[in-house]
């Protein structure tokens, strides 16, 4: 995507300031038809998943995942340049984590661990040369 | 039934200026009906004033918070059901000067 508005978004998200990529992705999502939008909606999703789960607001953080998941396995396992196999199973581990404060047990966590949104590299067969993307 | 705004709300505002109602307020803001000043339902997310939400019946073919929302968390209140008639004569109340025409797909959900 060339919009300068994902670049940016996805560097908030990384950057840990999650209302600034929802913020983002947001304007950029209300512009785009098309394939690319549900996409972004899972994007959307899951950083305000992050963004509620660090103001312990466990239900809307578990919901957000869920939703944002849900949105995000259909572009599996890369898209628009991103990584989404890892990022995603990340992200189901901190659903449950979600899962866990709404029972009342408030989780433990290390926001270091949130993951962050790298680039796909396709992987180069050594002894074929083939590429996998 | 009218539209809710549930906690997964991350207080955008763009939902805000989309309604045709003027049902959306801030959170902590009193909303207002006919002249007279209400508390807020909420102090923590942005809300929906049910009095004067329509689903936007009479104005669009979808509610429009909804539509611009994508967090999703602008849904239907299934403690408040009501028929495509009770919204039509709720959106003639609220905008009195305003001449409604038949409803139509293209402004009531309910003709989808």
């Amino acid at each position: 995507m060339s919009d300068d508005r994902f670049t940016r978004g996805i560097e908030e998200f990384n950057g840990g300031r999650y209302f600034e990529c929802h913020d983002l992705l947001e304007d950029l999502w209300h512009d785009t038809r098309g394939h690319d939008r549900l996409f972004l909606q899972g994007l959307i999703q899951v950083s305000v998943g992050f963004y509620h789960f660090i103001n312990s607001n466990y239900k809307g953080a578990a919901s957000q995942f869920t939703r944002g998941l849900g949105k995000l396995d259909g572009y599996r396992p890369s898209y628009c340049g991103l990584e989404l196999d890892r990022f995603t199973m990340e992200v189901v581990r901190w659903l449950a984590l979600a899962e866990e404060g709404l029972r009342g047990d408030v989780p433990a966590f290390d926001e270091s661990g949130i993951p962050r949104l790298h680039p796909h590299v396709p992987h180069v067969s050594e002894r074929t040369g083939s590429v996998s993307r | 039934m009218a539209t809710m705004i549930t906690e997964e709300c991350i207080n955008c505002g763009a939902c805000e200026p989309e309604c045709p109602n003027i049902a959306i307020y801030a959170p902590g803001v009193p909303w207002e009906l006919n002249g007279e000043m209400h508390d807020p339902l909420s102090n923590d997310f942005y809300y929906i004033v049910p009095e004067k939400c329509t689903e936007c019946v009479g104005h669009f073919e979808r509610e429009q918070c909804a539509a611009v929302c994508p967090v999703d968390c602008c849904v239907p209140d299934p403690q408040r059901v009501e028929t495509e008639e009770q919204l039509f004569q709720r959106a003639k109340a609220l905008h009195p000067g305003k001449e409604f025409p038949e409803l139509t797909p293209e402004t009531s959900h309910f003709r989808k």
